[in-house]
């Protein structure tokens, strides 16, 4: 029995693996709950809202014992961007409305405990429930706000990659801090006036309070149902701050002849037609075009970038047009995903979480070894770290975007040749073809590890 | 007289309130996160605006699922581009 590193805090449960098989253990407690309220989560599983999952017999020393849906891959808010973690907002206070149906409510509201499944965002964390009579106060409502309110505020009038601030603070963007990124005329929002302006006063003034209320005993007269309605409105409404970004019209702005991109296209869709690999990573996927076009070879695909508006368009354009099994995520490979929480176990690297088949690295070495200044000899390294099989665009010296970075230094990085590109991964890789794009000076690699 | 009738009443309606006070104490729901009780008094203060709040969204959201019955919409709806 394998516990999951990163379930440890609710003591109504949490979730092992056996066999290669996921389990969540619950308490009698639970247990009890889950056949009390045996409709409410029949009917989250229905519509979407929660990871479906079946009883199993008691064991492993817990009184009832669950087996939710494996995900294909587990992701972290610092990887979102913006529309993914709405995405979250909405279905933990979905989650929440229905459960007031059903005489329930959450405990908690991070958004940890939303996850990506066939394209839709659900709720995973089975045990979250409580009994309520539905008035106010809600719990969790501190907790939604630094997990999803203050990120989403702030980044509707803040070209930020608003998920970074949870890898600083794994329990989302204090109160604070939210308030004093946001311009003026923010400010001047019913909604923010109340959830943030006059929500901070109170939070501020909270070692006041100790000593002379029991937070048990606070009870008033209005319903959790409108407040988690507003909010639900709120949040639908908000949308990401207009990109100052020089990524977004990357396609249009780069020497790409049309031709030669089609061809580019061609190329790349051949190594993998008719494959049935587990995962491909995209790295460097900026709008997702090859993305897409390889995922029909892959039951996972994930579109890697650094620029969050990118991964944002991404993941927006995939969730309208139904590409179901590509993730889009916020990674820098010169500064990926670090294992963070309890102990560095608690939330892993993307690589722990993803073992990828094949890497496309399309127009990247060059802002590898000249942005980065990440010699050949060590890029190599990371991909071969990381996956047997790789496609790889080299992008040579008279490439106007090369010419654009290399007239930015003073120094002449003689080293970035074909020839030194070539020789560095066949060192790692066995070359099984080169093909130049004609029309540029870009030719397509395919390598295999030795 | 009429000051200590005041007082008492005035007691009698103390007492009544903590007392009701007490019974509406829920059953224990630990939350084992903490929820900050600046955030739960703010509910308490602000639960009149929160009504209001409530139904005006209910209203709003009436409004918007009867239009988009003739949209194709995704689950956030206002923002799907056309």
């Amino acid at each position: 029995m394998l516990r999951n590193e990163a379930s440890f805090r609710d003591p109504d449960g949490y979730v092992f693996e056996d066999g290669g098989r996921l389990f969540r253990g619950l308490t009698q407690e639970a247990a009890a709950r889950l056949t009390a309220r045996e409709t409410f989560y029949a009917q989250a599983v229905e519509r979407g809202l929660l990871v479906p999952f079946h009883r199993e017999s008691a064991g492993y020393g817990f009184v009832a014992v669950i087996a939710p849906q494996r995900l294909p891959l587990v992701s972290y808010p610092y990887e979102w961007g913006y529309e993914q973690l709405k995405d979250a907002a909405l279905n933990t206070l979905d989650i929440n409305l229905l459960a007031l149906e059903h005489g329930l409510t959450l405990k908690d509201a991070t958004s940890f405990n939303n996850q990506m499944l066939d394209g839709k965002t659900i709720f995973i964390d089975h045990t979250s429930f409580e009994e309520t009579d539905g008035k106010l106060p809600w719990r969790p409502y501190s907790q939604f706000c630094r997990h999803f309110l203050n990120p989403l505020v702030v980044g509707a009038y803040r070209d930020i990659h608003v998920g970074a601030f949870f890898r600083t603070n794994l329990d989302g963007l204090q109160q604070q801090l939210a308030n004093d990124l946001l311009p003026f005329k923010a400010r001047l929002r019913p909604s923010v006036m109340m959830h943030m302006l006059a929500h901070n006063r109170f939070i501020r003034k909270s070692s006041e309070y100790e000593g002379t209320t029991e937070a048990a005993a606070i009870q008033t007269r209005g319903r959790q149902l409108d407040l988690l309605r507003q909010l639900r409105v709120f949040i639908a409404g908000l949308k990401a701050a207009r990109a100052a970004s020089t990524w977004s019209d990357y396609y249009e702005n780069t020497n790409y002849v049309e031709a030669a991109f089609e061809e580019k296209k061609r190329l790349v869709s051949g190594f993998f037609d008719g494959r049935h690999l587990s995962t491909i990573w995209d790295v460097g996927a900026n709008d997702g075009t090859f993305s897409r076009l390889v995922a029909p070879a892959a039951q996972t695909v994930l579109a890697l970038d650094l620029d969050h508006n990118a991964v944002n368009a991404n993941f927006a354009f995939n969730r309208r047009h139904g590409h179901k099994n590509i993730h889009a995520l916020v990674y820098d490979v010169g500064n990926p995903t670090p294992a963070l929480g309890f102990r560095n176990r608690e939330r892993s690297t993307l690589e722990e979480r993803s073992k990828p088949d094949a890497i496309l690295a399309l127009a990247v070495i060059h802002h590898l070894s000249l942005t980065n200044n990440v010699p050949l000899t060590e890029s190599v390294r990371y991909f071969a770290e990381r996956t047997p099989e790789l496609v790889i665009e080299w992008v040579g010296r008279d490439d106007s975007q090369v010419k654009r970075l290399l007239a930015q230094k003073t120094v002449a990085y003689d080293w970035y040749s074909e020839d030194n590109f070539a020789g560095a991964y066949q060192e790692r890789f066995a070359l099984q073809s080169k093909t130049p794009i004609a029309g540029t000076d870009r030719a397509i690699y395919h390598f295999r590890r030795r | 007289m009429k000051g200590a009738q005041q007082m008492s009443i005035g007691r009698l309606c103390e007492v009544a309130v903590l007392a009701t006070l007490a019974m509406m104490i829920p059953h224990p729901a630990f939350a084992y996160i903490d929820p900050g009780l600046g955030s739960l008094v703010f509910q308490g203060a602000v639960a009149a605006f929160v009504t209001i709040a409530g139904a005006w969204a209910a209203l709003r959201t009436k409004i918007r699922d009867f239009f988009a019955r003739f949209q194709n919409a995704d689950r956030a709806g206002e923002n799907a581009p056309k």
